[in-house]
């Protein structure tokens, strides 16, 4: 990516690059990884997750959709500070990682267990944090370090990338920006019968026009249908209670309720926007969008206010869940709000998550969620806005355009 | 490649059903259930617990949105299998995803294994899924609190790895499974005509992405699987970056760098249909109308002979070093694909998967692997003339009862036949 293509987002955005020095974040993030790790006891890290080891490395890797099978991607020595990477070139690799701490891809599970055996201290450490676990690498892991105790590392981690520095929340204001952009695209080409897919790739051909091609999550355009009440054992064949059916390559109907999503990173960090559009009238005519602007769309803006006065700081994950129930809405079964990073990280907070995901978490300054407002219409279909929130000293500040100027609803 | 592209251009902006007239996805889903359950027989094991992206998708086949790892991660979607269970169990964010044949009792509430009162649930109910003592429980990708969990909880369960059991199950493809893979490949390779049109000097790398993309959802791919790959090779490698293995550096990263007049770009992209993976591999010349040297063409020439040395040895009971040595014997004695990576690999609902030959697992692998029908071959050799850059591309063939079939339809321009 080159930055010089973003810079069609606009002067804030212009701004906001201008603002982001690569070195700081960089030794920012290196500094907090590893006084968390003399606070939590570790000597090493072992990490397989991409976001942990790009927040403390800052590795660019070939990105690919999903999960991969937890290996030692990155291993970091808390004694000298080295990190260790898996790759074969230097390329994406910032200069001050030593080309002699690259291992190389392998095919072969007793080289993986060499190339870790030659990283200097690991053999000797006491405690490991690992941030995934395989029945096959806690073999492999015991037999290079063998008096090692393996430990949690997300605990450490988590707890340092929670709260962003103000080049972290400016790479966020980017990929929001990147997000609404392709958002945007794909509003106009929504019409009446024009297949989901088709806006998923024009949101992802605006995206690589501006120079970013790593979704956070593929763009999705759901037409949501009416409740038709609980769901019950052997009925998951339609949608839940209130629920965005999939995805249909028949088309979205005139006149449809469409939950739209899409996701971008920019430097590995998340931006995400959600909004609610109507599919042109009823029965055709012209091929307009208009607002969705019935009750549906009223009770959503006055559930918002209540979930927007629960970012605040001193306040805790549950307040969101509460919000619902002072505005009278019934909790959704998506998260009502995650943690925004590299990635999607903690805390998660939703109705089918336990406390210890994010209820519990206190609200600190520095902080991005991204919070949903989602309430269903019997007739009406699901009204859904999530937005972008950094956490202030005094509130918090929104990260996305209003929605009222986007192109949401009215 | 403008006749190549107009026999096999779709005449609608949104085709639907390209080549999958005869694709039955419950079919497909019910025949890798009973691999699975043959597995689980053959390897003494109560239940799989598979979390990871490609194994869930092969488990109990899910049609969800692609993202990224980190989402993937905090909105786990988790399969169990059962010994003994007619279905998968499916434990998801998002049940409009699971398939519409699977029964509703087996269709549940994601699984947050993040947190250790999440881990602590979700080992409660493994247990009670499972229904009975689970002696031997196979796992892949497991977070630490649920490993600690499991351990702690399940006193006397012998944990093994789930690859044990995929492996086999996944190496052989069900005819299902290869409709496919090739409708994958073929949106793919649909959508690559669209791209290779607009290469021309002072377009972006990331240009040709936002192309592919628009390209390949418009025809139907369910996912783009990978950040596609436009890597412009230097002359000499010692030109490109550093690397751990003296070899090229492939595939690196794309960016916004605008492509140059001759620059010779190796191409690599992946997309899904239906959780399955496509391959393309090609290698282009920048130009408004590009034409390879000779020497060019000689490379070209070079991994065409490579390709068919290969083709002629692909049999069922064939060894996988019946195809690396036709492969050394066709370039000279030389070994002509990357070290990093290999002579072939498989494709399924994980863009590199078993069989893998000629990789650093040695020649002791490669002679023990053994070609059956319905495994996928991805052959994708690498002639490399420092000074003078090279040749890459992938073809794909699944192996038949007597020989192969192609997957990949592509033409080879500007090099031509």
């Amino acid at each position: 990516m080159t930055d010089d293509q973003l810079a069609a987002l606009g002067v804030p955005i212009r701004e906001a690059l201008g603002r982001i020095d690569g070195d700081r974040l960089r030794a920012d993030r290196r500094r907090a990884c590893l006084e968390a790790m003399a606070s939590h006891d570790l000597d090493a890290l072992v990490l397989g997750r991409e976001a942990n080891a790009r927040y403390v490395s800052d590795v660019t890797r070939l990105w690919t959709a999903g999960t991969r099978p937890f290996g030692p991607g990155c291993v970091v020595l808390g004694d000298t500070g080295a990190v260790h990477l898996l790759t074969t070139w230097d390329d994406g690799v910032p200069a001050d990682i030593d080309r002699a701490w690259l291992f190389g891809i392998t095919w072969n599970g007793a080289t993986v267990m060499a190339n870790l055996a030659a990283i200097p201290g690991l053999a000797d450490a006491r405690r490991i944090g690992v941030d995934g676990m395989s029945p096959g690498m806690a073999r492999l892991l015991g037999a290079v370090a063998p008096g090692a105790e393996l430990v949690d590392a997300t605990v450490a981690l988590d707890g340092v990338r929670r709260v962003k520095t103000a080049d972290e929340v400016d790479c966020i204001r980017v990929a929001v920006a990147v997000a609404e952009a392709a958002l945007a695209e794909a509003h106009r080409a929504l019409r009446p019968g024009v297949p989901s897919r088709h806006l998923t790739g024009v949101a992802a051909h605006r995206m690589a026009r501006l120079g970013v091609t790593i979704p956070d999550l593929e763009g999705s355009f759901r037409a949501t249908s009416p409740v038709r009440g609980p769901v019950g054992v052997g009925d998951h064949g339609g949608p839940p209670a209130g629920r965005p059916e999939a995805s249909s390559a028949d088309g979205l109907a005139a006149g449809a309720r469409v939950v739209a999503q899409v996701g971008a990173l920019y430097r590995g960090y998340e931006g995400v926007v959600a909004r609610t559009w109507r599919n042109g009238p009823a029965g055709g005519g012209p091929v307009v969008a208009v607002p969705a602007d019935d009750a549906l769309t009223a009770r959503g803006e006055r559930l918002w206010s209540h979930l927007a006065a629960a970012c605040r700081p001193g306040g805790r994950g549950r307040d969101l869940l509460d919000a619902y129930g002072v505005a009278g809405e019934p909790l959704p079964d998506v998260p009502v709000a995650h943690g925004v990073g590299l990635g999607m990280e903690p805390p998660l907070v939703g109705a089918a998550l336990p406390d210890d995901a994010g209820a519990d978490t206190e609200l600190v300054p520095g902080m991005v969620l991204f919070v949903v407002g989602q309430v269903t219409g019997p007739d009406a279909g699901t009204h859904l806005v999530g937005r972008t929130v950094l956490i202030t000293g005094d509130g918090h500040e929104c990260l996305d355009q209003p929605v009222a100027d986007a192109v949401g609803d009215g | 490649m403008g006749n190549a592209s107009s026999t096999i251009e779709p005449e609608g902006p949104w085709p639907a059903g390209l080549l999958t007239e005869d694709l039955d996805l419950p079919r497909m889903r019910r025949q890798r259930h009973d691999r699975l359950q043959r597995q689980l027989e053959r390897h003494g094991v109560d239940a799989l617990l598979l979390t990871g992206s490609g194994a869930v998708q092969y488990a109990a086949g899910p049609d969800l949105a692609a993202g990224d790892a980190g989402r993937a991660v905090q909105q786990r979607t988790t399969a169990l299998v059962v010994a003994g269970d007619p279905e998968p169990h499916l434990l998801t964010p998002d049940p409009a995803a699971a398939p519409p044949e699977l029964a509703g009792d087996h269709v549940h509430p994601a699984m947050y294994l993040e947190s250790a009162a999440g881990a602590e649930d979700a080992v409660t109910r493994i247990a009670d899924l499972v229904g009975g003592p689970i002696g031997r429980l196979a796992t892949d990708d497991l977070s630490m609190p649920l490993f600690q969990a499991l351990t702690r909880r399940l006193d006397g369960t012998d944990l093994v790895d789930a690859a044990r059991l995929l492996g086999p199950a996944r190496v052989v493809k069900t005819p299902d499974e290869l409709r496919c893979i090739r409708g994958a490949q073929q949106r793919n390779e649909l959508a690559m005509y669209d791209v290779q049109r607009t290469l021309r000097p002072g377009v972006r790398q990331t240009d040709l992405t936002g192309t592919l993309l628009q390209g390949v959802f418009d025809r139907g791919a369910t996912a783009n699987a990978i950040d596609p790959i436009w890597q412009v090779m230097p002359e000499r490698r010692a030109d490109g970056p550093f690397t751990t293995n003296d070899d090229i550096a492939f595939p690196l990263v794309t960016t916004g760098r605008r492509f140059e007049e001759g620059d010779v770009v190796w191409v690599d992209s992946g997309v899904q249909f239906h959780g399955y993976a496509s391959d393309f591999g090609r290698t282009w010349i920048v130009g408004d109308r590009p034409r390879p040297t000779d020497r060019q063409r000689g490379q070209f020439d070079r991994w065409r002979q490579v390709v068919l040395a290969v083709l002629d040895q692909v049999r069922p009971g064939a060894s996988g070093a019946d195809l690396t040595a036709a492969a050394r014997r066709a370039a000279g004695g030389a070994t002509p694909w990357l070290s990093h990576f290999y002579l072939v690999h498989g494709l399924g609902t994980e863009s590199a998967e078993a069989p893998m030959i000629g990789t650093d697992a040695g020649p002791d692998a490669d002679e023990r692997l053994t070609l059956a029908p319905g495994m996928v071959l991805v052959i994708e050799p690498v002639i490399w003339d420092d000074g003078a850059a090279g040749y890459r591309a992938e073809d794909i063939v699944a192996v038949t009862d007597d020989g192969w079939v192609a997957l990949s339809d592509y033409p080879y321009d500007p090099y031509g036949l």
